[in-house]
């Protein structure tokens, strides 16, 4: 026997002390009051017939002190909350994994997802163990949602934090003696070691799944995007799957398909007739009961051409940014910079010369003068060459600067902002947030050989592309999401709620729990993420070992908590002796 | 002192026995003597070869009788000497005995002085000798013969100065009075019978003195059912015995069955022995036990 609410030691040494003080409580005499009685004569008489019947009173004085004992003994073994386990069995140390993956948000015929039940067997598992056994709680990341503990309620409030996420199967490590205990559904779960036993808790459910949608450029035009579109019927009937595409002003396809089990529905769409923004896809299927792929999202870059006002004295990049498609581009003179109607314009080209107000859009400053929101100018450098440069960084994409020389520079204290080309000491290209997103060459182009360079034209482009700052959403699966914007705020776009989120360093982490189109925001830049379950293994929620077979749980050998029996039979030992005392039958 | 002046002193003297006793007493007189009418008057008679008048019976002649009494006529008749038996009319006295031990205590002892002095005046309007005997471990006082009916107040004097006292054995005190030359009478014992020695042995003392017997059982309701429960330690009153004991339902229900018994085998030993036996319990009214004692013919009769 075990104690829950002490030690061994403790315990025991309650039963003891409990036993020893109704022993000496039953053998002691109590201070009587005494009585004069006229005679004892009679009274001798009647105590005379009670030794004749020795034997009764004798078995009645034990039982009685039996009963007394019992009452006690169970008093005190429920105050030490005692339970009863195997005899001798050693304290045991169990890992319990609980799979958290994203199937195991499907729905079973109850109402409740697969999570749910798996959950409940857990706290089966953990009422079914002993109070000496510790127990572990793993996610199926093999991340520890509790550590090693003998608290039971603490390993029961960690298991209400567990939610879906969408990471594979990765059991923990279990030392010589160390029980794992796996609770899944059974989705992918064929290869887990034999040690290891596996607590199922699947029922088959209807799903059918969006398993990829993606948009891409048009290979005849990068400007135009089509979309491709995945649809599998996961479920173990034929099944008829409504397949619809909507952007923000609705609903733009929608089809019925019939899907064979394992059927696919793939086609792809024309985008072009869209505006940019949020695009969603569905599929469903009556009695959905795996909600978690029923939606994917993408975001459309926005098709339109921007309008660049390019301030030059020169004009010297009209020949240049005019080969650009997709750029509606004004040339004006500084003069005239001050009459600009903002509405008519989504990004500024200085070149020479910058406005000493901060533009109220996106900037791109070729060698400018001093101004007090770009970085301070601190000198020149000359014959610059064979400078570093960030080739991925989407400005530089596929531009080679490696033969590129510079006569002339002026050399400007960087700060917060980012190098794409140069050093530190001798930025040459820089870009930086704030106060508003800008982009500053601190070389003239008449200073450098650049215009010379094949890479020019890309250059251009990029450019375009870098003041048209969008772009198709990035692909991100369930779970943490880390992107490399700092301290940016996540809304999720559909509902616009926000998301948690915190800066680590350079990048924002945030946790996504369901697919959806997030947005991180940051000092003026949005960078859409599009969150789905990554492939049509997450969808096959009834790829299950347990499918067709009568997967039973695998309990451990049950050592029950007793003190709500002990508690009921002192109560009952109470009334019967209550009752027998009135009778004679105890003492 | 006149007789009206010592009157008056020995109602003074009274006690206990206030007038509304003494008015319960003459109504017990009348009454008595109504009852008793018929019967017989100053005197009790006792079968007794004597000198009376009154034929009696007949029997054979032994050696020693008294010549006079042969029947010379039956003599003649059958040849044979029988002698005549003529029954001597004589007083008979009343032996009253109070039980004054411990375990009487004040109420039982008051209500059998009550009795013992009703009985006495009765027996004294009757013209009977009443003696006073009160025993406990043994004769503690006795007040010789009264009487007259004006002797009832030294019979209240006596009871008067009596207390309880001392354990209970009443063979020894019957043994001791008897044992002095003592004429057949009635005794009257009044006592809770809660004597040690036992009571049919003390009895037996009386019955070999060919004493007509009554006993008048004094109880207490608290003896009959006593009101205990619980852990307590029972002490005995005339002995300080004592004993450790948890009182219950069922025990008290056995002491209760112990003590029906107990008086059943006192009242069975008196009708065994042709002997009267009236229990009372001391919230009984005593004129009421006198009239029922009086009615059973045990007492005078």
């Amino acid at each position: 026997m075990t104690f829950l609410g002490m030690s061994q030691a403790m315990g025991w040494a309650l039963l003891g002390a409990t036993a020893t003080a109704i022993l000496v409580i039953f053998f002691l005499r109590i201070q009587h009051r005494r009585a004069l009685v006229s005679s004892s004569l009679l009274w001798e008489r009647v105590l005379e017939r009670k030794k004749r019947r020795s034997l009764v009173e004798w078995l009645r004085r034990l039982i009685s002190l039996l009963i007394a004992l019992a009452i006690g003994l169970s008093l005190a073994a429920a105050f030490g909350e005692a339970e009863m386990g195997r005899s001798g069995r050693e304290p045991r140390d169990i890992q319990l994994v609980v799979d958290n993956r994203p199937t195991m948000a499907a729905v079973m015929s109850d109402g409740r997802t697969r999570l749910a039940h798996a959950l409940d067997r857990a706290g089966e598992l953990l009422a079914g163990g002993s109070s000496a056994d510790r127990f572990t709680v793993f996610d199926a990341m093999g991340t520890v949602v509790a550590t090693a503990t003998r608290d039971r309620d603490a390993v029961r409030d960690a298991l209400v934090d567990i939610q879906p996420t969408a990471r594979n199967l990765q059991l923990p490590l279990a030392d010589e003696g160390v029980q794992t205990w796996l609770l899944t559904d059974g989705v992918g779960a064929a290869s887990v070691p034999a040690s290891v036993r596996v607590v199922g808790v699947y029922e088959s459910v209807t799903n059918a799944g969006v398993t990829a949608f993606e948009i891409r450029p048009q290979p005849t035009d990068p400007y135009r995007y089509e979309a491709f579109l995945e649809v599998g019927n996961f479920s173990n009937d034929p099944q008829t799957v409504t397949i619809t595409l909507r952007d923000r002003s609705g609903v733009q396809f929608r089809r019925p398909v019939d899907l064979q089990p394992g059927g696919l529905y793939r086609n792809t769409f024309d985008l072009t007739p869209l505006e940019g923004g949020p695009l969603r896809a569905e599929a469903s299927v009556d009695g959905d009961g795996y909600p978690m792929d029923d939606q994917a999202h993408v975001w459309l870059p926005r098709t339109s051409d921007v309008r660049l006002t390019y301030v030059t004295e020169t004009g010297g990049l009209n020949q240049v940014l005019g080969a650009v498609p997709h750029l509606d581009l004004t040339t004006i003179t500084p003069a005239d910079y001050p009459t600009v109607d903002l509405a008519a314009v989504d990004a500024f080209l200085f070149e020479g010369w910058a406005p000493q107000a901060v533009p109220q859009r996106d900037a791109v400053v070729i060698a400018p003068s001093t101004v007090s929101w770009l970085p301070a100018q601190s000198g020149e450098a000359t014959d610059v060459g064979g400078f570093p440069f960030d080739g991925d960084a989407p400005l530089l994409r596929y531009v080679d600067l490696h033969d590129v020389a510079i006569a002339r520079a002026t050399v400007v204290d960087p700060l917060d902002a980012i190098v794409l080309a140069g050093t530190p000491e001798v930025p040459l290209i820089v870009t930086g947030l704030q106060p508003v997103r800008w982009l500053l060459f601190t070389f003239a182009l008449d200073e450098t050989d650049l215009a010379q360079s094949v890479s020019y034209p890309i250059l251009a482009t990029n450019l375009v592309e870098w003041l048209r700052d969008d772009a198709p959403a990035q692909s991100v699966g369930l779970g943490t999401v880390a992107v490399e914007i700092p301290n940016a705020s996540v809304t999720e776009v559909n509902s616009g709620e926000r998301v948690d989120a915190r800066a680590i360093g350079d990048r924002t982490v945030f946790e996504i729990n369901r697919p959806g189109l997030y947005m991180a925001s940051s000092g003026g830049r949005a960078v859409p993420y599009a969150a789905r379950l990554d492939g049509r293994g997450r969808s096959a929620v009834n790829a299950s070992i347990f499918e067709g077979s009568d997967a039973e749980l695998d309990s451990p050998p049950a050592a029950r908590s007793l003190w709500p029996v002990l508690l009921a039979v002192a109560a009952v030992l109470l009334l019967l002796e209550g009752l027998t005392y009135h009778r004679r039958i105890t003492v | 002192m006149s007789t009206a002046a010592k009157t008056a002193a020995d109602r003074h003297d009274a006690g206990p026995f206030d007038e509304e006793f003494l008015r319960k007493l003459e109504l017990l007189s009348v009454v008595s003597k109504r009852l008793l009418a018929g019967q017989f008057k100053a005197e009790r008679r006792a079968k007794k070869v004597g000198s009376g008048i009154e034929f009696a019976d007949y029997r054979g002649y032994v050696p020693g009788d008294d010549f006079r009494a042969v029947d010379w006529r039956a003599y003649m008749r059958l040849d044979r000497l029988i002698l005549r038996l003529f029954e001597e009319e004589t007083d008979l006295p009343v032996y009253i005995f109070v039980d004054a031990s411990k375990s009487m205590g004040k109420r039982k002892l008051d209500y059998a002085k009550r009795v013992a002095a009703a009985l006495a005046y009765v027996g004294l309007s009757n013209l009977d000798k009443v003696h006073m005997v009160v025993y406990a471990d043994g004769v503690i006082e006795e007040l010789p013969a009264q009487r007259t009916k004006s002797q009832i107040f030294n019979i209240f004097r006596f009871l008067n100065g009596v207390s309880s006292s001392h354990e209970t054995h009443a063979g020894r005190a019957f043994h001791r009075f008897f044992g002095a030359s003592r004429r057949r009478g009635i005794t009257v014992v009044i006592s809770d019978f809660f004597d040690p020695h036992g009571v049919g042995h003390s009895f037996d003392i009386v019955r070999y003195q060919r004493q007509d017997l009554l006993a008048v059982h004094v109880v207490t309701p608290e003896d009959a059912v006593p009101p205990l429960n619980g852990e307590i330690t029972l002490v005995d009153s005339e002995t300080e015995w004592n004993q450790d004991i948890t009182i219950t339902p069922a025990l008290l229900s056995a002491y209760c069955d112990v003590f029906d018994e107990y008086c059943e085998e006192i009242e069975r030993y008196c009708t065994l022995y042709g002997f009267g036996y009236m229990r009372t319990i001391t919230n009984f009214p005593f004129e009421d036990l006198i009239m029922q004692v009086m009615r059973s013919g045990r007492f005078l009769s």
